[in-house]
C-alpha cells in the first residue's frame, strides 16, 4: 500500500517539463473519486492512478427494484443523501491519519442521468476548492476503460476494448493514455438493458444481469436458437431484436423452461460480443483485448474471453461494475496529460467517448 | 463567525459571506439552470472579493429548500462537500424564510409576510411569517405545498394556523417568484402588496445571516445530516432510459 501517499504534499507549484515549463503534480499523488452517474454512489482514494487505498460503493439497487429499473428521482435522492458518508468513509479507510488530504479530486461528469451527476459533480468540485487541490471532470465511459489498469498495470497498449455495460455497448480502440478510437456501438439497446428487459420477460426482477447469470447456469444454451444479430459484418451491434425474439418465443411458448431461455439468450449475446470483439482485433492488428462495465461480470462472458486466442484482460467484477476507484485512476491519468478541469465545467448527461 | 451562504433552490443561484460585522459579500446570478456549473466559481468569487479564504470559514450555510430540486441538489452537494472539507457544520435554511427575512432586512415595515416560490407543474410552495424592520423573523406555518388556487383559498379564508391572517389592520406582503406568477390567481387585495423583483428569490445575503444566526446559536447539522425539504414525493413513473451518447 501507498502510505505515503496521502495528506504529504504541498501544493507549491514546481518546475517541469510540461506545457508552459511549470508541472503542478507531486511526485506521488492521491485522488479521491466521485462515481454518481446512475445507481452507485461511490466514493474511492488510489494513488497515481495504480494503487487502491479505498473504494466504497454504496449500492441503490434495493431502492430502484420495485420498480423495474433506476427511477432517476430516486437516484438523485439518494446519491444527495449517501455521497457525504460514502466519501467520509472512503478518506477514513484509506488513510488512518486525522486530517489526510487528496492532493486532488476526480467526479464523473457524465454520460449518466442529470440529476444523479449534479451531485457528484457539485460535491467533487466543492472538495476541491475547500481543499485547494486540483479538479478533474472524467468521463464516466473512459473511466471503464481504466478499471483494468488498476488491477494491472502492465496492459500493452493499443488494445481493443469491449465496453458493455447497462447503457452502453461499445468497442474502442486504445492507442494511448487519452488516445480513442470507436470502432463500433449499438444502434439500439445496450447488452445490460436486454439482459435486464429479458430479466423482466422471466420474472426475474431487476437487475437483470445477476438474475439471468444464476439461472443460466442450470440451463441448455443451445435449448433454443435465438438470433445473433448483426453477426455477419462490422462492428456495430443491435440487442433489440434479440430482445423481441425472446418475448416472442416466451408468448409461443409459456412453458418453456426458463433456464433454457435465460442460457440460450445468454449464449446468443456472448457469441456476438466474441465475434465483435475477435473481428475488432483483426481488424486493429493487435491481440489485447480488456473487458469493460457491468456485464463483463458475466460469468458465461467471462469464461468465454478467458478462453479466446488473444491476451485478455478481465478487471475483478467489483472493478467491471460502477465504481469511483476507476474514476480516480482516469483522473490522474487525464491530470497528468491535461491539467485540472475547469471550475466551471457541469454535467453532460449524453458525453461520448472523448477524442472518439 | 465567518459563514457561506449557498442558495440555488430557484431559478438564481448564488453565495454571499457574512460574520459579525453584516453581510462581507455576495453574488447573485440568473442564468437558466446553470447551478451545478456556477456555484463553485461563485464560492471563489465572493472569497476573493470579500478578501477571505474558505479555511476562516466557521459555518456554512445552505438554502434547504422547498425548491427546484436538480438547484436545491447542487447547492446541498456543495455545501456538505465545503463543511466536510474544512470540518465545520452546516446552518440549513428554508427558502420561504430566506425570502422572508430578506423582505425584513429590505427595511419593510413590520408586516405578515407571504412566501410563495414557483414549485413548476403549476404548483407554489408557500409559508407564513411575521417580520420585523429589525430582521426578527418568526414562522407561523410549515411550509406548504398546492395549487395556487388552493393558496387562494387559503389567502381569502384568513386561515393561518397560529393567527388569522385577516385579523389585524397590517398589510400583508407577498414575497418569491410564485407570487409575481400567480398574482393573477391569488386576487387582488388593498392588504396584498406584492413585493418587487429585489425579492422575487431568496437572497443569499439572507441564507448567509440566518444561517449564521444559527450557527451562533449551535442550531446546525453535521454536513452528512442536512436534508432537503422536497415536499413532493419522487416521481417513480419516469423511470430512466438511457440516452445515447453523442458520437461526433
Amino acid at each position: 500500500m501507498c502510505q505515503s501517499c496521502l495528506g504529504m504534499h504541498s501544493y507549491a507549484p514546481v518546475e517541469g517539463p510540461g506545457v508552459g515549463g511549470v508541472s503542478l503534480l507531486p511526485v506521488s499523488m492521491a485522488v479521491l473519486g466521485i462515481e454518481t452517474s446512475c445507481d452507485e454512489t461511490a466514493a474511492a482514494v488510489v494513488c497515481d492512478g495504480a494503487q487502491v487505498l479505498s473504494s466504497v460503493v454504496s449500492s441503490q439497487i434495493d431502492l430502484h427494484s420495485a420498480f423495474g429499473g433506476v427511477v432517476p428521482e430516486i437516484a438523485s435522492r439518494a446519491h444527495q443523501r449517501l455521497l457525504p458518508s460514502v466519501v467520509a468513509r472512503a478518506l477514513r479507510e484509506a488513510d488512518g491519519a486525522a486530517g489526510a488530504t487528496p492532493d486532488a479530486v476526480a467526479a464523473t461528469a457524465g454520460p449518466g442521468l442529470t440529476g444523479a451527476l449534479v451531485v457528484g459533480v457539485s460535491a467533487g468540485k466543492a472538495l476541491s476548492i475547500a481543499w485547494g487541490v486540483p479538479f478533474v471532470a472524467v468521463n464516466h465511459l473512459e473511466a471503464h476503460l481504466y478499471a483494468a489498469f488498476l488491477e494491472n498495470s502492465g496492459i500493452p497498449l493499443p488494445q481493443v476494448v469491449l465496453l458493455v455495460s447497462g447503457g452502453h455497448t461499445m468497442l474502442v480502440l486504445m492507442s494511448g493514455h487519452g488516445r480513442y478510437k470507436l470502432l463500433g456501438q449499438t444502434l439500439d439497446d445496450a447488452a445490460g438493458e436486454a439482459f435486464d428487459k429479458v430479466a423482466r420477460l422471466l420474472g426475474l426482477g431487476y437487475p437483470g444481469g445477476p438474475a439471468i447469470d444464476r439461472l443460466a447456469a442450470e440451463g441448455d444454451p443451445d435449448a433454443i436458437a435465438f438470433p445473433r444479430p448483426m453477426l455477419a459484418d462490422g462492428l456495430n451491434f443491435s440487442f433489440s431484436g434479440l430482445k423481441t425474439a425472446v418475448a416472442v418465443y416466451l408468448r409461443r411458448n409459456p412453458e418453456a423452461p426458463a433456464a433454457d431461455v435465460a442460457a440460450s439468450f445468454q449464449r446468443a449475446v456472448t457469441d456476438t460480443l466474441e465475434a465483435k470483439a475477435l473481428r475488432a482485433l483483426r481488424r486493429c492488428g493487435t491481440r489485447n483485448l480488456t473487458l469493460a462495465g457491468g456485464v463483463a461480470a458475466n460469468s458465461e462472458l467471462r469464461r468465454r474471453f478467458k478462453a479466446l486466442d488473444a491476451r485478455t484482460f478481465l478487471p475483478s467484477r467489483a472493478m467491471c461494475t460502477d465504481n469511483a476507484a476507476m474514476v480516480a485512476a482516469a483522473g490522474w491519468w487525464q491530470l497528468q496529460r491535461e491539467g485540472p478541469s475547469s471550475l466551471g465545467v457541469g454535467p453532460d448527461p449524453s458525453w461520448g467517448m472523448p477524442g472518439a | 463567525m465567518l459563514t457561506l451562504g449557498v442558495e440555488s433552490a430557484t431559478d438564481q443561484c448564488g453565495c454571499a459571506l457574512a460574520d459579525g460585522g453584516g453581510l462581507l459579500a455576495e453574488v447573485r446570478v440568473l442564468l437558466g439552470r446553470r447551478h451545478a456549473e456556477m456555484l463553485a466559481p461563485q464560492v471563489g468569487f465572493v472569497c476573493e472579493q470579500a478578501g477571505v479564504t474558505l479555511s476562516g470559514l466557521g459555518a456554512v450555510a445552505v438554502d434547504a429548500g422547498p425548491g427546484l430540486y436538480t438547484g436545491l441538489r447542487a447547492g446541498l452537494a456543495t455545501a456538505q462537500a465545503i463543511a466536510m472539507a474544512l470540518g465545520v457544520p452546516v446552518a440549513a435554511v428554508s427558502s420561504l424564510e430566506a425570502l422572508a427575512f430578506g423582505a425584513a432586512v429590505c427595511g419593510a415595515s413590520p408586516s405578515l409576510t407571504l412566501s410563495v416560490i414557483d414549485a413548476r407543474r403549476g404548483e407554489v410552495f408557500w409559508g407564513w411569517y411575521s417580520t420585523s424592520g429589525e430582521g426578527d423573523l418568526a414562522e407561523l406555518t410549515k411550509p406548504a405545498v398546492g395549487a395556487p388556487e388552493d393558496l387562494a383559498a387559503e389567502i381569502r379564508r384568513g386561515e393561518v394556523v397560529g393567527r388569522s391572517a385577516f385579523g389585524g389592520a397590517g398589510r400583508i406582503l407577498v414575497v418569491g417568484d410564485g407570487a409575481r406568477r400567480y398574482a393573477e390567481v391569488m386576487g387582488a387585495s388593498a392588504r396584498l402588496e406584492l413585493a418587487g423583483e429585489e425579492l422575487r428569490f431568496p437572497p443569499p445575503s439572507a441564507v448567509a445571516l440566518l444561517g449564521r444566526r444559527r450557527a451562533v446559536a449551535g442550531e446546525t447539522l453535521a454536513p452528512e445530516h442536512v436534508e432537503p425539504v422536497y415536499l413532493r414525493p419522487h416521481d417513480a413513473s419516469r423511470r430512466a432510459w438511457h440516452a445515447p451518447t453523442r458520437t461526433p
